[in-house]
């Protein structure tokens, strides 16, 4: 049975770390773990058993021979950690948890540990699936030195943070408010539609990168395989179709900020064609480093399609989260199948009609649910 | 000042307001109630933040359904637990709020100094107390140029001088301006403080006059 300290920190933090970061693990365990576990090998007939199975575990008998590769992996489940650990102190500085800093620290410290160490070690369940892969695959083929290393490491990651949460705890003395330290942009202009791209950049700063990473390989991919075909719609359309996909877990992202801490904005004399709009702008807002590289290599007449393909996409996306479903695993589901769609669309050459329709169906999906959607 | 008519909000089919048709008159009105009677759902109905069935109007010629952008200019509204972007300041809020409400220039420097905010009202929300809050909120229900304003539990985490300014505030824009309130509090009517109150009452999931 776990104690009650334990049984706590699992509903609060640890649930919510997961609830918070589903779209990102997703994401992660999409493209990165699901090769770390299995890569598919294409066009395998000269290939015997044991040469294919040696292909299919590549990356992870990478990991466990080869240092570098190693390193790269130790810094991954590094910023999982960091990520994890600053979401968790986050959290406590909320109101809703305060109560730990005067009833958890009653404990004695070993208690206090052994339960911050017990809920990290939940939160850090993805990476320990992969140590643990990493760890047997590395021993089945006679790999001894890193598999060692990697429960270490991952040891340390885990109870390292539990001794800075029992510290952060403990210590009262901490200044225990968010840091706004972000000089920069301190005085820039905050219009209201711009406000959840501020929002990305004090507080998911992490999920835009792994977004503009995602969206930068897609398109680079695109542009290197095909070079010669710059000016075929089609190769633009997909590429454009793709970074929307990418940024489809921060579309969802905006809609928890606006119904979470712009619920104000609901009395705000604004029209539902205002409201469309600064969506429009927003999004444009969010690829505009994808725009500058689409104005860079494609004809203005191609990029102006693309782009208002991309911007009818993300207004789809976004007014299916006015709907009545608005769970992070749902809304992927039917993102994927517009996704299918369009790209059938795409490969037809039928930009402007998919543009037209996604539009279209975008504004009277928004427009039917707006003001249903203040129930959610 | 504010018809309502068939109104009727529920959550999970569990009916919790359900008004038929009452009328609330122009001035201060005090909404009273038990914790989870209904007079916070009711406030933010009237807001226009959550969804109900039923209409609401204004003046008689504002609903809130049909004419859901005049409606909202003219209606403002502080809820009894704000909850702001935290890297926002204080400032930026009250520019966000005067930009969308229309509100004259330089209208929240009364409301800054009469409250005593000078101090902290440049800086990001998320490092205000409670109370801090709470009075940002309550300047942010002032601001442009309402015809009604909803304060849901205005005098919780204030202190009690802010609570004489926040009255002198009702008081002067209740007279001079001719602005209807309509306040909720399970507190008693403070009513030499406030002139000419009206107690409302919610119970038995409907709000009538007392």
């Amino acid at each position: 049975m776990f104690p009650a300290l334990v049984k706590i920190l699992l509903r609060t933090l640890v649930a919510g770390f997961y609830r918070v970061h589903a779209g990102l693990l997703l994401t992660l365990f999409a493209g990165l773990f699901i090769n770390f576990f299995f890569t598919n090998v294409l066009n395998q007939t000269h290939l015997t058993k044991d040469q294919i199975l040696l292909y299919n575990l590549k990356l992870v008998l990478t990991s466990v021979s080869n240092p570098v590769a190693m390193g790269l992996l130790f810094i991954i489940w590094l910023g999982y950690t960091i990520k994890s650990y600053k979401y968790v102190l986050s959290q406590l500085v909320l109101n809703q948890h305060q109560f730990l800093f005067y009833s958890s620290n009653s404990l004695p410290v070993k208690k206090q540990f052994q339960a911050w160490f017990i809920a990290q070690f939940i939160i850090s369940l993805p990476i320990i699936a992969l140590g643990l892969f990493a760890v047997v695959t590395g021993i089945i083929f006679n790999y001894y030195l890193i598999p060692l290393i990697i429960p270490i490491y991952l040891l340390f990651l885990i109870s390292g943070s539990a001794f800075y949460y029992v510290r952060f705890i403990n210590d009262l003395n901490e200044k225990k408010t968010k840091s706004y330290d972000l000089d920069w942009i301190k005085n820039w202009p905050k219009p209201f539609f711009s406000l959840f791209f501020y929002q990305i950049i004090y507080r998911s700063k992490l999920t835009y990168g792994i977004t503009k990473i995602t969206s930068g390989v897609v398109i680079i991919s695109m542009y290197v395989l095909f070079s010669d075909k710059l000016s075929d719609i089609r190769i633009a359309g997909m590429s454009v179709l793709s970074v929307v996909i990418a940024h489809s877990v921060l579309i969802f992202q905006s809609n928890e900020f606006e119904m979470t801490y712009l619920r104000f904005s609901l009395n705000f004399p604004y029209s539902k064609k205002r409201i469309y709009l600064h969506f429009a702008a927003l999004f444009s807002l969010l690829i505009l480093p994808e725009t500058l590289w689409f104005f860079c290599i494609y004809d203005l007449s191609i990029c102006l399609e693309i782009l208002l393909l991309s911007l009818s996409s993300a207004l789809l996306f976004r007014a299916i989260l006015y709907g009545p479903n608005q769970q992070m695993d749902k809304y992927l589901k039917v993102v994927f199948g517009l996704f299918i769609l369009s790209s059938l669309a795409i490969l037809f050459s039928w930009l402007w009609w998919l543009t037209a329709v996604n539009f279209a169906f975008s504004f009277f999906i928004f427009n039917q649910n707006y003001y249903r959607s203040l129930d959610h | 000042m504010l018809k309502i008519t068939n109104l009727k909000k529920s959550y999970n089919n569990d009916i919790v307001l359900q008004i038929k048709d009452l009328t609330i008159e122009p001035g201060i009105n005090w909404v009273r109630g038990s914790n989870g009677t209904g007079k916070s759902t009711f406030l933010k109905s009237a807001a226009g933040v959550v969804a109900f069935e039923g209409d609401i109007e204004l003046n008689t010629r504002t609903s809130i359904k049909k004419q859901s952008v005049a409606y909202r200019k003219l209606v403002n509204f502080a809820e009894a637990e704000p909850i702001f972007p935290d890297f926002l300041t204080g400032t930026e809020l009250i520019r966000l709020f005067a930009t969308a409400k229309d509100a004259p220039k330089k209208q929240e420097e009364y409301f800054i100094e009469t409250m005593k905010m000078e101090s902290y009202v440049s800086d990001p929300v998320g490092t205000f107390s409670s109370g801090m809050l709470k009075k940002l909120s309550l300047l942010l229900a002032f601001i442009g140029n309402p015809s009604l304003i909803l304060l849901d539990e205005p005098l919780i985490t204030i202190d009690t001088e802010s609570i004489k300014t926040l009255y002198s505030w009702i008081t002067e824009q209740s007279i001079h301006q001719g602005t209807g309130f309509l306040l909720s509090s399970h507190q008693v009517v403070e009513s030499q403080l406030l002139p000419a109150v009206k107690e409302l009452l919610v119970e038995h999931q409907t709000l009538k006059y007392v």
